[in-house]
């Protein structure tokens, strides 16, 4: 059932005859796009019905999606339903990406959307306790990665400390200032498409960076 | 005449549209006059700039999320917009512009 | 340039995000100004230290599984809405109705063409031909005025939705009805409080962020 020149394998998501998603071939312009992207094909794959499609663009991206949700709320059980949410989006509005539009831009606005939107929502029923917690538990943290140019174990463990001074100065940052520096800085978004992802201009996104490096500066004007 | 009542109480039954069990209705769930709705409103919005299109999608996202009862509230809030005179539409624009440039 | 603009620009040039003209004219400034060289300095040590926050988080053992089973329950109730619905499901109850009494009147206009023709029988050659084609024709003038009757009672909309919508707008009607709350979203969520906003001052124009309004 997959559109002429996309391959992949069709399984699960079964379509009906007449299938709107179905009846249009993919053009020619957006199959010589899947051949040079990889996402491209994956979101094509996606559009056609291939429930695998839905896995691999899971996999590929819900660990990043993991990591900025946890540092929008408050906990990890609700960043852990904030990247299905992210994901039921995607697949819903999957019919929506173009493949001039890079994937990875698509897949941070609509989680930069949530997350954003979910700050103005404390108050939130969880749907499913992934790790089967008691009130007021809460998973431990990932330990901070080592720094690979650490030298001495001195040196490794003030590393270490700056990152929890670092990640707590960016959880007090105001939310928009907070979603541009993670997006430029850590998901390495260009100032574009990190606009595209907030929804403001590229100078917008240069003025909140520029609010955001100076409080970050004051925070953190014993380690850097 | 037995006849014609027969066939339309064979056919009023089937003219019932169940609404979907998450809230979340398809196409086919509503009504024609929404479907009418939806699809004018649909080409309406096939003429917007992208960026505005893409603005609307997030916001969207924003309302899908939002409980119920604020969902309901924007609604009444929107016929209370729509149901106001041209006066009182023009003055409400105008609070809104020193409300926005006093939020920033 | 002055320093404070020069400051502006330091995330975005250690970030290869500034235009020629004005990495040049900070480049400028720099070799005059040591203090910005200083602050440069401190931006990129910080921006770096940033760049090494851990950008992924390892994935909870269900959530796949859960993200997975989500999927699968849109992915059945976009199946149930694509579904084409009846051709009769489209139409209104008195049209439904009037189509009933034109189904019902063809049904007895059928019966008397059957009785006629059942008659020429008796008539030889081009008379039983002739009422045989009148019997016709008569039928065709019921059907005809039967067609005509439904059609008066629905009247020609200027734009019909479609049977099989586009994927985009079958995938999330609702965005589509509701486009009109959507479009005035912030007012509407702050509706009472912009009804209560006076408007006897000036609004300051220096104060704000750069960010585009979102109307």
């Amino acid at each position: 059932m997959a559109p002429a020149g996309v391959h992949g394998k069709v399984s699960h998501m079964r379509t009906e005859p007449g299938d709107p998603a179905l009846a249009a071939p993919v053009p020619a312009e957006a199959t010589a796009r899947a051949a040079a992207d990889p996402d491209v094909a994956l979101m094509l794959r996606l559009q056609a019905g291939d429930e695998s499609a839905f896995q691999d663009l899971f996999r590929k991206y819900a660990p990043r999606v993991l990591q900025l949700a946890r540092r929008f709320v408050g906990s990890q059980a609700q960043a852990e339903e904030l990247t299905q949410d992210v994901f039921v989006q995607i697949f819903r509005f999957r019919h929506r990406y173009k493949p001039q539009s890079r994937l990875v831009t698509w897949v941070f606005t609509i989680a930069t959307n949530l997350c954003l939107n979910e700050l103005r929502r404390p108050e939130r029923q969880l749907r499913v306790d992934l790790w089967d917690r008691r009130d007021g538990e809460d998973r431990p943290e990932d330990p901070p990665l080592p720094d690979p140019a650490a030298v001495t174990a001195e040196e490794g463990a003030a590393t270490r400390e700056l990152a929890q001074q670092l990640e707590a100065a960016v959880a007090a940052l105001p939310p928009k200032q907070r979603a541009a520096l993670l997006l430029s800085r850590v998901d390495g978004l260009a100032y574009r498409d990190v606009g595209e992802a907030i929804g403001c201009s590229e100078g917008a996104v240069k003025a909140l960076l520029f609010r955001a490096t100076q409080a970050l500066k004051r925070s953190l004007r014993d380690y850097v | 005449m037995r006849e014609l009542v027969a066939v339309v109480l064979l056919l009023v039954p089937l003219l019932a549209s169940p609404v979907g069990a998450q809230g979340w209705r398809g196409w086919d769930q509503l009504s024609p006059e929404e479907q009418r709705r939806a699809w004018d409103n649909y080409q309406r919005y096939q003429q917007l700039p992208q960026q505005r299109q893409r603005m609307i999608e997030r916001r969207y996202q924003q309302f899908q999320t939002m409980p119920p009862q604020e969902q309901q509230r924007l609604r009444q809030n929107y016929e209370t917009y729509r149901g106001l005179d041209p006066g009182a539409r023009h003055e409400f624009t105008e609070k809104y512009r020193r409300w926005k440039s006093d939020r920033h | 340039m002055r320093c404070r603009q020069a400051q502006r620009l330091m995330t975005p040039t250690v970030d290869n995000e500034l235009e020629p003209r004005q990495q040049h004219a900070l480049d400028q400034h720099l070799t005059a100004c040591a203090a910005c060289r200083q602050e440069l300095a401190a931006t990129r040590t910080l921006l770096e230290v940033v760049a090494r926050l851990p950008a992924e988080m390892s994935l909870p053992p269900r959530l796949e599984e859960v993200t997975l089973h989500r999927m699968r329950d849109a992915a059945r109730a976009e199946r149930s809405e694509r579904r084409p619905a009846p051709w009769w499901r489209s139409l209104s109850l008195p049209a439904l109705t009037v189509a009933a009494v034109a189904v019902l009147a063809l049904a007895v206009g059928l019966r008397q063409f059957d009785v006629v023709s059942t008659r020429s029988v008796d008539i030889p050659g081009r008379l039983a031909a002739k009422s045989g084609h009148q019997a016709a024709s008569q039928h065709q003038v019921a059907s005809e005025a039967a067609r005509t009757r439904v059609a008066r009672q629905e009247p020609r909309r200027a734009s019909e939705p479609p049977k099989y919508p586009p994927a985009e707008l079958a995938s999330a009607p609702d965005l589509f009805m509701d486009l009109p709350i959507l479009r005035h979203m912030e007012k509407l969520e702050h509706f009472d409080a912009i009804r209560t906003t006076t408007v006897d001052e000036a609004p300051d124009p220096s104060a704000g962020q750069q960010e585009r309004s979102s109307g």
